[in-house]
């Protein structure tokens, strides 16, 4: 076995991409998570307490799925959309009618957005109440509301997609909500005007709305992630009860 | 845990519930990734295009007289009961040339189609005999539909000895 | 879908038990919630497959391979999407992956999804698809889905007869297409019916307020009449166009009560005469006045129940449902006799705008007629006790505000209300009308319990609302509607919603509109003439017509059929356009053994080029072409074809001017040839000698001129369509008849007034 593994390990070509040795002593397992672009993200060590599933219900890491989740189907769903108003509602159907697993593509990116909205809520409850919002860790639950706001312009964005009833007249309520903005007729109009691109709803709300949501929001959410990560390791990793009274292991 | 030098030798009362349930649990997951990308694939491979179809009906047989028929919808030549076929035998090729696309027209006194644009000629087999055309002009399956009608499949090129009969 | 969603909920509720009861089995979950996604994905890959038109491609493949013998080899079937792309109509249709043998017409008796679709005239699925006539959803592959049969889709697959409703988004109005009757009836009943007297309709107008001018009651009507009918105009005629308004004793008293009063005051400003009262009768006169109403074509455009229906079978059903003219059975209940002498002596000078023609009745003859209709009546029409009170100022101004309200005037001239009208909603657009628009009110919740049940959006379709509507116009806000009832047959709210829904903006690329050509425009609106004016009634005509004619034929038995008015099949073929002008605008004698007169209907000049058109287009024929100049004309020839005309004896029928032979039934008459050289084309004259018999079957000319058969190469005879040896037109013996026809021809070109009054004196003189 030894050999097979030395085969394998020991050579150039693993040292070259994975830069340490077999994970099967100490140094070479925390190497693992220093060397690894994905796993640094993890701290090298953790607080005992913070392993617990109550700590965190794990809603954090369950956003980042769902993230991760909506780009993969959004990315295959952009293979058959196009954002063209005669187009649009036909190549939702078509999805749903003509494209196999079209279906199953659309629902898992429709119920993920929801669970998105959902979860981010949980989350930021879950922070609220056990106090992990407070001193060093404030910048990053205002990071963490910004990420909210993001995830419900993407949630509206895409909204407008499938370019139905549902779809036109939830983005007519929303274009009345921004018109309002004080003062109404300079700020509101405004607004309003460059978030539809015109005075009503067609091809330039649309083309906006879409470019928005397939670049433009997920490009600054997933940048803002990177920030939120880099914020709990660098704010000393999950939040716990005042380090005083309990020991570090 | 260990080191790798002193690994224990494999046996069933090591090989735990623990063990067997993560082992079952992570193929499933494997197979469900499995899944997500035999999905993926088969999503990525369209069910209906929106190009003019390939595969098309034209009119029924006895509707095109013995000769060279120009079928101009779709860009073919109906060849029926000349050139070494019987009163009841049909081709088709194509009247797209091969050079720059232009519609070869039929010449009935020469036996032969000759281009417009670049005087490419081609004889009765579809065959280039002048002009600038780099390559035959292709026959298409001809086979009768359900309903009768002649079904031509531009998917499936022939060689100029093929023949419909009915 | 809901299945895998309600899965996944329960997955993390499961989780999130798990957590909050601190279980420590985490392997076990892993394994659990492993297994639970793993299902759900390969079940999602077994899932795609189960198509939901799979069961019909099965069961067709089943009958291709019944078809074919039973040899699966010898089927070429793939199943999938069968779909039909049109990027110049922006649509893709999907019908055919279930209805997969509308082209094969072996399929042409199965049953649905597989029934072969007739071809019509030259609208092949390969350019149009499906949806652009018969709606629904194309891209749709389920059968809710795709039938329109689901929320928030308006436009549902169109049953049948409302496909109709969908030609005249590439066709013009009027057209009358091939399978196309159903909307052409719509379209007649529309305008007929008045329709437009309150729904406004863009590019559309009245050309005459449809109803009659109610400013000239007093004169025209018995007043204890009037009650009874806007009551229950049914009662008094069951196929009147009248709607019940479903008015209360009180609202007819005063309605009545304005009528009589305005027209008072009109009639004393216009200072004619009083026509109240009865003209003077006697037995002769009654006896005469029927017998002229019987004859001179009064049952052209009336019924009356003294007429005796000869030939049921030869009548329109759709005219004897509803006259164009008012039946006359109990007329003599409504009508003051006076007024009636008048009315038929100069209808448009009681009633400028009518379309009541002019027979040319003499004083006596108007007298016999009115004595005659005065006493038709039964007095059983129910005269409701509600005599209008003009002198009570206070119901008067209540009937006014109640003429308003049900907007009389839109129909009806009306003293006091001249150019008014108060319009109901529009219907431009109707046929595009949001669902959320259909103002269903108090059926709306009935509908929808009915629609779940049948599983159906009937209470979201425009053409539903519509037949609704016409069936029981108030049915849906009993209180505050005021659509009256007009008692349409089934077809006729089937005609009519087709035409109503028919009323949408055109969606269709400009290259896909047809336009009229100018004969067909010509034909177009000389129908409408022929409707407006009901020449129809008496004249044969226009076998392509939406409604058939000639009705006044059926009246004429047997041998009196050559009493009828003449068919008209062929007249621009045989006439002059000039002169068929001149006609219409001042009929002459010309068939003078006739009863039945041909009436004048003064129409304007534009009216009558349009009649003259359309016998034109109707054979296809070039307009100013058609004379022939009696000075270029060889007088030899001429001088041949008079004697031709002596040896075969042809005025032993034709007349030749104006007198009648007495000795001769009305059968052995043949008409004027005098009137040949300003009446007829030349063309027409050649043709007609040729072969009377083929031309007109059944004519009393014989033929004179004999043709050789035409002969093929074997020496057989040659046959046309239907069976009959074609004849030899240019070899020798043609010739030689062609000959003598052109000089028959020429003489009658040249032959004038005065001429034929020279022969006719020499040949009755030479009788004696």
């Amino acid at each position: 076995m030894s050999r097979v593994a030395d085969l394998l390990f020991a050579n150039r070509v693993w040292k070259s991409v994975f830069r340490h040795g077999y994970p099967s002593n100490p140094r070479n397992r925390a190497e693992v998570m220093f060397q690894n672009v994905f796993l640094h993200i993890q701290s090298v060590k953790v607080f005992k307490r913070s392993l617990k599933v109550s700590a965190t219900f794990g809603l954090g890491l369950i956003l980042a799925y769902l993230f991760l989740l909506l780009t993969l189907t959004g990315f295959l769903l952009m293979f058959y959309y196009v954002p063209e108003v005669h187009r649009a509602y036909a190549d939702m159907k078509d999805l749903e009618f003509a494209v196999s697993f079209g279906v199953v593509l659309r629902n898992m990116h429709r119920w993920a957005a929801h669970a998105m909205v959902l979860f981010t809520f949980l989350h930021m409850a879950r922070v609220f109440f056990t106090g992990a919002y407070k001193a060093p860790r404030e910048f990053n639950w205002v990071i963490g509301i910004i990420l909210l706001i993001i995830t419900l312009f993407l949630s509206l964005s895409g909204y407008l997609l499938p370019w139905d009833q549902l779809a036109y007249w939830a983005i007519t309520i929303v274009s009345n909500l921004i018109r309002t903005t004080p003062p109404a007729d300079i700020m509101g109009a405004g607004a309003s005007y460059l978030v539809l691109g015109g005075t009503q709803i067609g091809q330039n709300t649309l083309i906006r709305f879409y470019v928005m949501h397939v670049f433009g929001l997920p490009a600054i959410c997933g940048l803002l992630m990177v920030v939120h990560f880099w914020r709990i390791r660098k704010d000393g990793g999950l939040a716990r009860p005042d380090e005083s009274n309990i020991p570090l292991r | 845990m260990s080191d790798h030098t002193v690994e224990p030798e494999f046996s069933y009362d090591q090989f735990s519930r623990r063990d067997f349930f993560t082992l079952v649990g992570g193929v499933a997951m494997a197979g469900t990734f499995g899944a997500a990308l035999v999905g993926s694939f088969r999503y990525m491979w369209p069910n209906v295009l929106y190009e003019p179809p390939k595969r098309y009906k034209i009119g029924p047989p006895a509707e095109y007289p013995v000769g060279v028929n120009f079928i101009a919808d779709q860009r073919i030549f109906l060849v029926r009961g000349v050139y070494g076929l019987r009163d009841n035998e049909y081709r088709v090729v194509s009247a797209i040339c091969t050079h720059m696309g232009c519609t070869p027209k039929w010449v009935q006194k020469d036996d032969r189609w000759e281009c417009p644009c670049h005087g490419s000629q081609f004889n009765t087999l579809g065959v280039k005999v002048a002009g600038p055309a780099p390559r035959p002009l292709p026959w298409y399956e001809v086979t009768v539909g359900n309903d009768g009608r002649l079904v031509v499949d531009q998917n499936k090129v022939v060689t100029a000895d093929y023949k419909l009969s009915i | 879908m809901s299945t895998s969603v309600g899965i996944v909920l329960a997955i993390v509720v499961l989780a999130v038990i798990a957590v909050l009861l601190k279980v420590k089995a985490w392997r076990p979950l892993f394994l659990f919630t492993g297994l639970v996604v793993f299902a759900l994905f390969w079940g999602q890959v077994v899932k795609d497959q189960a198509h939901p038109y799979n069961p019909y491609q099965e069961a067709y493949k089943q009958l291709l391979i019944e078809l074919a013998g039973g040899d699966p080899a010898k089927v070429y079937f793939k199943p999938g999407i069968v779909q039909r792309y049109l990027p110049t109509l922006d649509r893709t249709d999907r019908c055919e992956t279930c209805h997969l043998a509308v082209e094969d017409p072996r399929f042409k008796d199965a049953p649905q999804p597989f029934t072969f679709h007739p071809e019509i005239s030259n609208h092949p699925p390969d350019k149009f698809g499906c949806t652009v006539c018969h709606e629904g959803v194309g891209i749709s592959v389920d059968l809710q889905g795709a039938h329109g049969h689901r929320e928030n889709w308006r436009n549902p697959v169109l049953n049948k007869e409302l496909v109709q409703s969908r030609c005249v988004q590439c066709h013009e109005r009027g057209a009358s297409l091939e399978g196309g009757s159903l909307y052409a009836r719509g379209e007649i009943l529309f305008d007929r019916v008045g329709c437009l007297g309150c729904h406004p309709v863009k590019g559309q107008q009245l050309e005459r307020l449809p109803g009659p001018d109610l400013r000239m009651i007093p004169n025209k009507m018995q007043l204890d009449w009037l009650a009874g009918w806007l009551k229950d105009p049914g009662s008094y005629l069951k196929k009147t166009y009248m709607p019940n308004f479903g008015l209360s004793d009180d609202d007819v008293k005063a309605i009545t009560s304005y009528l009589v009063a305005s027209a008072r005051d009109y009639l004393a400003k216009q200072g004619g005469d009083n026509l109240t009262g009865d003209v003077a009768t006697s037995a002769a006169k009654v006896a005469k006045g029927k017998e002229l109403v019987l004859s001179v074509g009064c049952l052209g455009c009336h019924n009356i129940d003294d007429a005796t229906v000869v030939d049921e079978a030869g009548l329109d059903p759709s005219v004897r449902e509803r006259n164009f003219g008012p039946d006359l059975s109990r007329v003599g209940d409504k009508l003051n006799g006076r007024w009636i002498q008048q009315w038929v002596l100069n209808p448009k000078g009681q009633d400028p705008k009518t379309t009541m023609p002019d027979l040319r009745l003499s004083e006596t003859e108007a007298e016999a007629i009115a004595a005659y209709l005065q006493q038709k009546g039964d007095g059983t029409v129910t005269k409701v006790d509600l005599a209008p009170e003009p002198d009570n100022a206070a119901l008067v101004e209540r009937g006014k505000e109640r003429i308003e309200w049900f907007n009389c005037s839109g129909c009806h001239p009306i003293a006091g209300f001249e150019g008014r009208a108060f319009y109901g909603p529009e219907l431009t657009f109707e046929g595009d009308k949001q669902y959320f628009r259909l103002a269903f009110e108090e059926k709306k919740e009935e509908m929808i319990e009915l629609d779940e049940e049948e599983g159906v959006q009937s209470h979201r379709y425009v053409a539903n609302f519509v037949r609704m509507k016409l069936e029981d116009p108030r049915q849906f806000q009993p209180a505050l509607l005021k659509m009256p009832d007009f008692h349409f047959s089934q077809e006729e709210v089937e005609a009519l919603t087709v035409y109503v829904t028919s009323l949408k903006k055109r969606v269709y690329p400009a290259a896909f509109h047809v336009e009229m050509d100018q004969q067909r425009q010509a034909i177009s609106r000389g129908r409408e003439m022929f409707a407006r004016y009901n020449c129809r009634g008496c004249h044969e005509i226009d076998p392509g017509a939406p409604r058939s004619s000639g009705h006044l034929r059926a009246y004429y038995a047997g041998e009196d059929k050559a009493l009828a008015p003449p068919v008209l099949h062929g007249e621009g073929r045989k006439v002059q356009p000039l002169w068929v002008q001149g006609f219409i605008q001042k009929p002459i004698t010309l068939r003078p053994w006739l009863t039945v007169r041909m009436p004048t209907f003064g129409l304007s000049d534009s009216e009558v080029e349009t009649l003259s058109d359309y016998f034109i287009a109707l054979e296809d024929k070039d307009h100013p072409f058609y004379g022939v100049d009696p000075g270029h004309l060889d007088p030899v020839s001429v001088a041949k074809g008079k004697k031709l005309l002596m040896s075969f004896k042809c005025l032993k029928c034709h007349v030749l001017g104006e007198e009648i032979p007495k000795d001769k039934s009305p059968n052995e008459l043949a008409p004027n040839l005098a009137l040949g050289k300003t009446r007829l084309r030349p063309a027409w004259i050649d043709e007609w000698l040729t072969d009377p018999q083929g031309f007109q079957p059944g004519t009393r000319m014989p033929n004179f001129f004999f043709f050789d058969e035409l002969e093929d190469e074997n020496g057989d005879e040659v046959l046309d369509a239907n069976g009959n040896p074609k004849l030899d037109y240019t070899n020798e013996t043609a010739e030689a008849n062609f000959v003598q026809i052109r000089q028959i021809r020429d003489y009658l070109m040249t032959l004038n007034a005065a001429e034929a009054r020279r022969m006719w004196d020499k040949l009755s003189g030479g009788a004696q």
